[in-house]
Formats: C-alpha cells, sequence, structure tokens
C-alpha cells in the first residue's frame, strides 16, 4: 500500500503541467526530441489515455534502467477527444508550436487516417500506438507511419487459425455460419475484410448469415442482439472495443446470445478494461484476444510492467498501456541508434528495422519491424475467459491459450 | 242302468275335481295365465327397448346437458376470441399512429439538420474550383478543418464535391469513396436530394448522400456538394417503434428495397399494418409480425380452442359415463322388476350400487317378498276354500250314492249264488271303499276334524307306529329304527299325529322301493318344540320337485292322489304345529313335524 502510495507520487511528480497540456521526460530544455502525444483522456475512452500516460512513465523507467545511455524525451500529451478535427488541429499544434518530430498514440482508427495523413503532410513520424486498421499499414507504406501494436490483420490472421483449428465446421459441405457485428468505422470495415481475407486463405469455408454495423458509442445492442438471435449461426464475430464491448456483453448476457452461438473477438475483447469493467458480469469461454495480457505471457518482463503498472496507478495496465510504452521504446531506440543528428531518412531507416523487446513477447521472441509496411510483428495470444480473481476487479481472465508468432502458431 | 249313471256321475265330478286341481295346482300357472294377458304389453316393451337408445330419460339428459354446456361455452369463446382480435388490431393501431408521426418528423429532422449542415459548408465552398478533380488542394487548411469537424459527426461519413454535371470529383476523407453506380436513386428533400443508399454489400454498411438540388442556383454555377450519410442512422430513427418486439418496422428506401432498423436488408412485404411516407420514395412500414404479435395471439386462441375441445370432451364422457352408469342400473332394476312382473317371484332383485339406487333395489326386494307371501297366501286361502267347497259337493253328491251303492252291492252280493259274480260284486266294493278313501282323504284335507289334544309320550307313539309298519319295511328289507327319549310329551291329536307320520313313512318306504335301507324316526326337543322327524337314505327329491311337493294334488307317484304331504301340513298346521321338508338329490329326504312340547300343567 504504502509503494503504490509512494508510486502514485512518483508518476505525478514526473508528469508536469506545462500550460494547458502534460508531459512526461525531459525538459524542455533537455530534450533532445519531443513528441507529441493524442489520446482521449476524457469520456469514454478516458481510460485509454491515462493508462498511456502512465505506460509511457514506465518506459521512461525501462529506458533509465538500460545499461546504455538513451536520448532525452520529452513526451506531450493532448487529449483528442476523440475528434478526427481536433487530433488534426493538435498534430499541427505539436509541430508549429512545440517543434513535435514524432506523433505517438491515436485510439480511434478513423482518426489515425486523418492524422496520418496531416503527420505527412507536416513531415513528422506517426508512431501508431492504439489503433488497428489494417488500412495504414496495407499498400504502400506511409514513409512517415509505423505502428507497433498489432493490426487487425495480424489478429484476423490468427483468428483464421483459430477458427480452422478449433471449429468442427468450416468444410464445403458444412460451412461455418458466420455473423459479424463491428463498429460503423474504418477499424470495424478493416476487421471484418482481414477476417474473410485470412479465413479465404486457411481455406476455412463459411456463409455468412449477418453484418451488422452499430454506430461507435453506441447505447442500444438490443436490435443487433436481437438480430443476431434471429439468426442460425455458429461463431458471432464481434470486434467492438473498449466500453462499447463491456455495453454489448452486458446487454448480451440478460438474452441467449452466448448459448446461441460461441462468441468471438479477436483483437481487443481480451483487454484488462473489459475484464474488468464486467467483473463477475463476464461469461466464462468466451473466445478473446487482445494486444497485451497481463496474465500472459508469464516473463520478467511483462510481470513487472503490470506489477510496477499497479504499484504506480492502483489498477493493472489495459493493453493502450502497453501501446504507448512501446512507442516510446521504438521512438527512444530508433533515436539511440540513428544518433543525435540524425535526420529522418536515418531514423526512418532505424525505425523500419527496429527490434523491441516488449512486455507482450514472449520468451525466445522480440517484436520486430516489418520494413515493407511498417508494421511491427508480433505475437498474438487468444484465448478463452475462465475464472480467475488474481486481477481484480476482473473476476474472468483468459487461458487455455492458443499461441500464434507472426511467422505461423506455435 | 242306475249304477252306470251313478259311475258317469262319479267319472265326472272327478274329471271337474282334477281340472280345477289342475288349476289349482300351480301358482305359476295363475302368473302364467297374467303374463299370457300382458302379452300385447310385453312386445310392445321390447318394441321401445330395441327402437333405439336415444329415448332412454339418461341419454337424453346427456345430450340435454351437453347442449345446455356446449352452446353458452362455444358463443362465449367465439365472442371473446372476435372481441380479443379486435382489441389487438385497435390498440395497435392507435398505439402506432402518434409514434410514427413522431418518427416521420425525427427522419425528416435529421435531414433538415444535416441540411443546414449541407448549406453551411457550401457557404464556405464558394470557390468554383474547389469543385474540380484538383480541388481537394484547392481548400485550405481551415476548410479542410471545416470537413474534419463535419466528419466528426458519427452519422457523417465524409463529404462528397460535385461538379457542374453532377460527377463525383473528391470526397473527404479520400478513402470515402462513392461509386456512380449508387447514384441512381434520388429523391427530392425539400431543397436537396437525397440519393442512394447504396447497395447493400457484406463488406461495409451502405450510405445515402445528401447533395444540394441541381436547382440551387450556386449549383448551376460551379458544382454541388453533398454529405454521405451513415444509411443506419436513418433506419435507427425508428428504433423505438418496435413496441418490444411487438411491431417489425420496415424502411422502404429510395432503392424500394426494404430495411430493418438496423440496416439489414429485409424481404419485400406486400401489406403492412401502417405506412407513412417520409419523403417521396421513402416510406416507413410497420408491419404486425405475425410471429411476434399473432403469434402470442394465436397460441392463445388455440389454447382457448383446446381448453374449449377438453372441455367438450370431458363433458361428453363424464355424462356418457353418468349416462352408461345409470342406464346400466337402471336396465339391472328394470330387468329384476319385469322379472317380477313376468312372475317369476323366486330371483331376487340384484343390488344397486348408489345409495338412491341400493334403497330403490331394496324397496323393490321388500315389494317381490310381500308379493310372493300375498300371493302364496291368496292362493293357499282360495285353495282351501275351493277344496271346501269341492269336498261338500263330494260328500254330499258322491259320497251318499256311494253308500247307497255299497249296500245295495253288499245285499246283492248276499244274495248272490254266482260265485263268479259275488267275486265281481266283491271288486266293486272293494273299489268302492278306495273311492270313499280318496274322499275322506279329500275332507281331511279340506275339512280335517278339529284336534283332540292330548298327551303324547313320543317315545310311546313312534314305537308303536314302527309295530304298525314294521312288518311292511322288513318285507322291503328295510331297517326302521327309533331314537327318542321317555320325557318328551307332545300335546296334540293322536289320531292326527299317528296319520302324519305314517303318511310320512309310507312315503319313505315308497320312496326307498329304487335305493335305501333305513328309516330313522327321531324325537328330540327344541325349545318350547318337540321335533319329531322322519328320515331315510332313499333317492330324495331335485329341488324342482322339493318347491311343490307340498302342494295339494302334486304327485309323482302315478296312481297317487297328491294329497299326502297336503294333508300332513293341514293336520300339522291343525294341531298348532308345521312341517318342514328337506332333501337331497340321490341321498336322502328327512321331514321333521314341529309340534308343541306339552306343559306339566296340560292333561288329558
Amino acid at each position: 500500500m504504502i509503494s503504490r502510495m509512494f508510486g502514485i507520487i512518483l508518476l505525478l511528480a514526473t508528469i508536469t503541467v506545462e500550460g494547458a497540456e502534460l508531459s512526461v521526460g525531459a525538459s524542455e530544455a533537455e530534450a533532445q526530441e519531443t513528441v507529441g502525444c493524442l489520446f482521449p483522456m476524457s469520456g469514454r475512452g478516458g481510460l485509454y489515455g491515462r493508462d498511456s500516460v502512465a505506460g509511457i512513465q514506465l518506459a521512461f523507467e525501462h529506458i533509465k534502467a538500460q545499461p546504455y545511455q538513451s536520448p532525452p524525451i520529452r513526451v506531450l500529451f493532448s487529449d483528442t477527444s476523440s475528434k478526427a478535427s481536433k487530433a488534426a488541429r493538435q498534430v499541427r499544434n505539436f509541430v508549429r508550436q512545440n517543434k513535435v518530430r514524432f506523433i505517438c498514440g491515436v485510439v480511434n482508427s478513423s482518426i489515425a487516417l486523418q492524422v496520418a495523413q496531416v503527420a505527412q503532410e507536416e513531415k513528422v513520424f506517426f508512431i501508431g500506438t492504439d489503433h488497428a486498421s489494417s488500412r495504414l499499414t496495407g499498400g504502400e507504406p506511409n514513409r512517415f507511419y509505423f505502428r507497433v501494436n498489432n493490426n487487425s490483420e495480424q489478429s484476423m490472421r490468427a483468428a483464421a487459425s483459430y477458427i480452422r483449428k478449433t471449429f468442427i465446421k468450416g468444410s464445403a459441405k458444412n460451412p461455418l455460419r458466420l455473423a459479424y457485428i463491428g463498429p460503423d468505422y474504418d477499424y470495424g470495415y478493416q476487421a471484418w475484410k482481414d477476417l474473410r481475407l485470412w479465413l479465404n486463405k486457411e481455406k476455412v469455408h463459411y456463409q455468412v448469415e449477418t453484418v451488422l454495423w452499430p454506430e461507435l458509442y453506441e447505447s442500444d445492442y438490443s436490435h443487433y442482439l436481437e438480430a443476431l438471435l434471429d439468426k442460425d449461426v455458429d461463431l458471432v464475430v464481434n470486434s467492438l472495443w473498449g466500453g462499447d464491448l463491456v455495453a454489448f456483453i452486458q446487454q448480451a448476457n440478460q438474452t441467449s446470445l452466448f448459448e446461441h452461438a460461441r462468441f468471438a473477438n479477436f483483437d481487443t475483447g481480451g483487454n484488462y478494461e473489459v475484464l474488468s469493467a464486467l467483473g463477475e458480469n463476464m461469461p466464462a469461454g468466451l473466445i478473446l484476444s487482445s494486444r497485451h495480457h497481463n496474465n500472459w505471457p508469464e516473463t520478467e518482463h511483462n510481470r513487472w510492467f503490470v506489477e510496477r503498472f499497479y504499484e504506480l496507478t492502483g489498477r493493472y495496465p489495459s493493453y493502450a498501456a502497453e501501446g504507448a510504452y512501446s512507442g516510446i521504446l521504438a521512438i527512444s531506440e530508433a533515436l539511440r541508434l540513428a544518433g543525435p543528428d540524425a535526420d529522418n531518412d536515418l531514423i526512418r531507416e532505424k525505425l523500419a528495422s527496429l527490434t523491441l523487446t516488449l512486455p507482450e513477447d514472449p520468451d525466445q521472441f522480440s517484436s520486430y519491424m516489418n520494413p515493407r509496411n511498417h508494421q511491427l510483428q508480433q505475437a498474438i495470444a487468444i484465448g478463452e475467459t475462465v475464472p480467475d480473481d488474481r486481477y481484480p476487479p476482473a473476476r474472468m481472465m483468459l487461458g487455455n491459450w492458443v499461441i500464434y508468432r507472426p511467422a505461423g502458431p506455435d | 242302468m242306475h249304477g252306470s249313471i251313478l259311475a258317469y256321475a262319479l267319472f265326472t265330478k272327478i274329471i271337474v275335481f282334477r281340472s280345477q286341481a289342475s288349476l289349482l295346482n300351480d301358482e305359476h300357472s295363475v302368473i302364467r295365465h297374467i303374463r299370457s294377458q300382458e302379452t300385447g304389453i310385453s312386445s310392445d316393451e321390447e318394441l321401445l327397448q330395441t327402437s333405439t337408445s336415444k329415448n332412454r330419460l339418461a341419454t337424453k339428459y346427456l345430450w340435454l346437458s351437453l347442449l345446455v354446456a356446449l352452446v353458452p361455452l362455444v358463443g362465449f369463446a367465439s365472442l371473446y376470441d372476435t372481441y380479443f382480435s379486435q382489441l389487438v388490431s385497435r390498440l395497435t393501431e392507435q398505439q402506432l399512429s402518434t409514434p410514427m408521426a413522431a418518427k416521420q418528423n425525427e427522419f425528416r429532422v435529421f435531414l433538415r439538420e444535416r441540411k443546414y449542415e449541407l448549406q453551411a459548408l457550401a457557404d464556405q465552398f464558394d470557390n468554383p474550383d474547389f469543385y474540380t478533380p484538383n480541388g481537394r488542394y484547392a481548400i485550405s487548411s481551415e476548410l479542410e478543418g471545416l470537413l474534419r469537424l463535419q466528419v466528426d459527426t458519427r452519422s457523417v461519413y465524409g463529404v462528397v464535391f460535385f461538379d457542374q454535371k453532377g460527377q463525383v470529383v473528391w470526397t473527404f476523407p479520400e478513402e470515402q469513396t462513392v461509386k456512380p453506380a449508387s447514384l441512381i436513386h434520388m429523391h427530392d428533400f425539400e431543397d436537396a436530394e437525397l440519393i442512394g443508399p447504396s447497395a447493400y454489400s457484406i463488406e461495409r454498411p451502405s450510405s445515402v448522400i445528401l447533395r444540394q438540388s441541381g436547382r440551387h442556383e450556386s449549383s448551376e454555377n460551379r458544382g454541388s456538394i453533398g454529405l454521405i450519410l451513415r444509411f443506419n442512422s436513418l433506419t435507427e430513427v425508428f428504433r423505438g417503434l418496435g413496441h418490444g418486439g411487438s411491431v417489425r418496422v420496415l424502411l422502404q428506401a429510395g432503392d424500394d428495397n426494404m430495411y430493418d432498423v438496423v440496416g439489414q436488408p429485409s424481404p419485400i412485404i406486400s401489406t403492412s399494418t401502417q405506412q407513412r411516407t417520409l419523403l417521396p420514395g421513402w416510406i416507413l412500414h410497420v408491419i404486425q409480425d405475425p410471429e411476434l404479435v399473432m403469434m402470442p395471439v394465436e397460441a392463445m386462441r388455440y389454447w382457448l380452442l383446446l381448453l374449449m375441445a377438453c372441455t367438450v370432451a370431458g363433458l361428453l364422457w363424464l355424462h356418457m359415463s353418468i349416462s352408461r352408469r345409470l342406464n346400466r342400473q337402471v336396465e339391472s332394476l328394470i330387468d329384476s322388476v319385469e322379472k317380477v312382473a313376468l312372475g317369476n317371484l323366486e330371483t331376487p332383485v340384484a343390488i344397486v350400487q348408489g345409495v338412491e339406487m341400493h334403497r330403490l333395489t331394496q324397496a323393490i326386494e321388500r315389494m317381490r317378498l310381500q308379493l310372493k307371501a300375498f300371493i302364496r297366501s291368496t292362493l293357499a286361502i282360495e285353495r282351501q276354500a275351493t277344496l271346501g267347497q269341492l269336498a261338500a259337493g263330494l260328500a254330499h253328491d258322491i259320497r251318499n250314492p256311494l253308500t247307497t251303492i255299497r249296500t245295495t252291492v253288499a245285499a246283492l252280493s248276499r244274495r248272490e249264488r254266482n260265485p263268479e259274480s259275488r267275486e265281481m260284486m266283491a271288486l266293486v266294493e272293494e273299489e268302492i271303499d278306495r273311492v270313499n278313501d280318496v274322499l275322506e282323504n279329500l275332507l281331511n284335507f279340506a275339512r280335517p276334524r278339529d284336534p283332540y289334544a292330548t298327551r303324547l309320550d313320543t317315545a310311546e307313539l313312534l314305537n308303536s307306529i314302527v309295530t304298525l309298519v314294521g312288518a311292511s319295511a322288513r318285507n322291503q328289507g328295510i331297517k326302521l329304527s327309533v331314537d327318542s327319549v321317555d320325557s318328551l310329551v307332545i300335546w296334540a291329536d293322536e289320531g292326527h299325529i299317528r296319520q302324519i307320520l305314517m303318511n310320512l313313512i309310507l312315503n319313505a318306504l315308497e320312496a326307498m322301493s329304487v335305493k335305501g335301507s333305513t328309516i330313522l324316526l327321531r324325537a328330540v326337543k327344541s325349545a318350547n318344540e318337540i321335533k319329531v322327524s322322519v328320515s331315510d337314505d332313499g333317492q330324495g327329491m331335485p329341488d324342482d320337485i322339493q318347491a311343490h311337493i307340498m302342494e295339494p294334488f302334486y304327485t309323482t307317484k302315478p296312481a297317487g292322489t297328491g294329497l299326502g304331504l297336503a294333508i300332513c301340513a293341514t293336520l300339522a298346521k291343525s294341531n298348532g304345529g308345521r312341517l318342514m321338508i328337506e332333501s337331497i338329490d340321490s341321498s336322502g329326504t328327512k321331514v321333521t313335524v314341529f309340534l308343541p312340547a306339552a306343559s306339566e300343567e296340560e292333561y288329558e
């Protein structure tokens, strides 16, 4: 308890408020580079911003503990309020007022698309830490965009393998009856597109019974639940996230959906934010995954990350914390490798060939950047909800793991 | 000649007597006579019985009570059904009309707000260069910010710019593409156009475009601007109309297809409960989904009908069961009563279960027994009276002439020298004596002389009788024995008792001509009576003979008069006693005479 209080005091001490903005890390005078991070700090997605700030604080602790010297970095935060217009304006402000060379964060994929566009225009690097739409890393790579969390294509590739391995149905004679419900914006579209792409590649035969598109931050899912219950389906794939997924599961608990069909959320469903928000209301047996798990892998690095985060904040981290942590480590490492006077091309080169050891990396594996699409390659763990009260207030955590490394499943 | 006339007269009397006696012989013959008179009625009854059971009271009761129960039930169910259907229909219509109007307004307000936003954008984007393929690069960062602000609205996917020909020149954000094929369904909305929706696809949700009208002044000069709207935001307007799932709400969009509230395409339904035009080409349909609304109503109706059918079946079963039981019981009673009516007074009335029916059968049984006793008593009295008259007539009409004949024949016989004639006359005398004996018996039966009671020691009495008939018994090889104690004394007429016992012993001897070896005379005391019995181990009697053996003129012997036992019974009765016969076919017969025991005070 005392150590937790100390941690919180330390966190507050290292976070300074400059004008209306938060900053972490080196002071303006000491900083070699300034990073402008965009997160929702208020409203339904506010937890993502708060966890990201704590994650970045841990990243600085981790950098400081390394035997080598890393360049001093100053991180500024800005609340996007989940608005693209505000985020775009903040990028320009960061560049023009704070001379930032790196933008990081952004939870919403649609906002990220616009932020990436502005960052490219402003010729600053955008290190994506939280959004997952594969559009930004598909096709020709954006020269100023790198992503350090799994994207929807990686998650859905693992999902297709999991479905092929787990479900009896999926043959030409006996196709898997599938329903999809995803948020009505780019992330939802891309996740669905990626899933179908990889189901086809995995030669899983499926039959789409319905596709539903509730808007982001929808509050009433009753009609969508009715529509799902109205169809005979084997698997409902859901790509809602955060508070939307919590609301959906809470409302689905009042129906027979989870008896009606298997339920899966392969990208964000296992986020600790969801597990803790639902507590005892999280049903067992849901197929979920996340970009980071507090109980997997059981490595020293992950244990330190989770416990230290808890000491600092009094709560366990959501995947946003590890995403932001990874983003700062990536920027720090690229700057260290490129040297103090490196130009954008050199930094891009170092970012494109980056290798990072992160809390979510299992033993004997390190995340690495794919230079062709600027997407970090990481292991993906898919599990089922099982009773586990080690991380309260969550009462269910993921278990029965199936692990997929970038080269393919274990 | 005179003798032949007398013989004829005697013969005639005997024939008359026989015929009368035969009539009196069997009470069944009387009943049979009654039955013959009832033959016409019986045949009518049989006709009624066979004319079907539907005229039975219980059956009539069954159908009538069913009718009374079912007609109101069916009527009630029909009325309730009609009332319920109309009520649901009226309530639904009333409940729907107001919210439908509200939703219509909400739909228009939604579009109107977007239209205002569109107009605001159009005012800002006033440079014709913006409406060219390179217009995206001509806008300032402030205008770009304006566009970003616009697409932050979750119901707006993007902004599209059209040239003067109405062709799409660019979109914002650029990944929000608009396919030319989706621009075919255009409908006016106030001074704007609603285009779409885009064709349904599983890949991503449909969109509609709200565009400045081509007739707009600015459009003619420079092109137009449109908002790419989330189609599901239009369908979601109607989510509240679902009435908790009781009705289905469908939006007939500009492409003439139907969509549900979550944007899923739905089969086109030809009829809907209510519909409302939202704007030209866009119609709101509210459908009472039979699976959602009528199913519970129909289910309730079917349950109601099933309940009614079960009630009918239950009533039918109950009534049929009661009717069958009543019919069975009444039938049993009728059978018993008919048997009595047809003269069968021997068969007891079958007992029927049930308090009332049991009482009824008991009453009928009592009636049968009383009727039986009454008929027997009446017959006995009539028979006795008839015999009395007959005997008096015989005494006067036959016995006196016979005495004359007997005297005359005796006189003639004494003077007759011819031995053959004398022998013939002796035979005539014997026959006349035999006729006299018959007449004597008849008179004894009809009008026995009054008893002259004395104290009779049973042992002495029985022994003296054995002495009298012992020789005859021995001749037949039959052992005659007495079992009596000295102290038993009866109070009766000695002559009568002797006659009774002699008759019984002679009957026994005759019955034992085929079978048997022992006759036992026994006297025992029982309360105030002394039972004097004559038992043999002869051939006994079957039940049908036993039932009539006490009746006068009933005999199984070819030369018998049938008066022996009847006289015995009459004599026993005149001495305050009675006669009882017990016989087992092929085993023997026991006749017991119950006589009053003499008290100490009684003396001769």
